[in-house]
């Protein structure tokens, strides 16, 4: 019978590797597909993912559960790994990164998805990090700060300002097709 | 603000096609212990790296000859470590 997350956390934190390893499993994919939609890169998102679970392990003690939920306290790890690593890692080649995505997906994807991914890529990773976890994993705004570790007033411009950017961004695509 | 809701999700949500190969709970578990082991290792290179710098500045400060720092750090520093570990050593070989 599988233990409620409460009591695996616990135990978790009392050093029980079984548990830990649950834990982590269960989240492995939603962690991987977060990062993912942030990196647009399988590759380098599995990476991020295996350096993610590293470090939830190194503070799994620290973690408070009436702070955040667990995925919460997992995507603000994830959010910071990505930033760091995005520092020392050299900007690499949209096409390249854009073509390794589509390969790995199990069916061609349609036109307009390209189109919005093309914005998103784009878009500034500060931008575009809050907006995923506004608008399409329905954070709040003081969820999207916490994970972020920017104000709630700065969060909700942040995710103003790349709504307002798609939108620039889609209406010139559309007149361009015309 | 609902269409480019929509339209993000929708764009996103294609990126759920993406096959994960999700790690099992044995590849974890060895993660895990890999990470305990590396912590470890960290934290001893820490306490030895630390001991031997302190050790030579109090001593260069006090004009000691460079065989009491060797000394100090042997007496007050390594062996005790170096007698835990083997404790635990004993004690994981048989206990677990």
């Amino acid at each position: 019978m599988e233990e409620p997350l409460e009591v695996l956390i616990q135990k978790a934190q009392k050093g029980e590797e079984e548990a830990l390893a649950v834990l982590l499993t269960d989240h492995y994919d939603r962690v991987y597909r977060f990062l993912l939609k942030i990196t647009f890169d399988p590759d380098y998102a599995a990476e991020l993912t295996q350096e993610t679970m590293t470090k939830a392990i190194i503070a799994i003690k620290s973690y408070k559960m009436k702070k955040a939920a667990f995925s919460t306290w997992l995507f603000q790890i994830a959010t910071n790994v990505f930033i760091d690593k995005k520092r020392k890692k050299k900007h690499e080649d949209e096409y390249v990164r854009m073509q390794r995505l589509q390969w790995s997906m199990k069916e061609e994807p349609h036109t307009e998805w390209l189109d919005i991914q093309d914005v998103l890529m784009k878009l500034d990773r500060k931008k575009r990090i809050p907006l995923l976890l506004k608008h399409y994993y329905g954070y709040s705004y003081e969820e999207v700060g916490r994970i972020c570790q920017i104000r709630i007033g700065t969060a909700k411009s942040r995710v103003n300002s790349a709504v307002d950017f798609i939108r620039k961004e889609l209406k010139h695509d559309e007149g361009n097709r015309r | 603000m609902r269409e480019i809701d929509d339209k993000v999700k929708d764009g996103l949500s294609q990126l759920d096609r993406v096959d994960v190969q999700s790690p099992t709970k044995e590849d974890i578990i060895a993660l895990i212990q890999k990470t305990k082991r590396k912590q470890r290792r960290e934290a001893i290179l820490f306490f030895i790296v630390t001991l031997i710098l302190v050790n030579i500045v109090v001593f260069s400060i006090a004009r000691l000859p460079a065989i009491y720092v060797t000394m100090n750090i042997i007496l007050i520093g390594l062996l005790p470590v170096l007698l835990v570990l083997g404790l635990v050593k004993r004690w994981r070989d048989r206990y677990e």
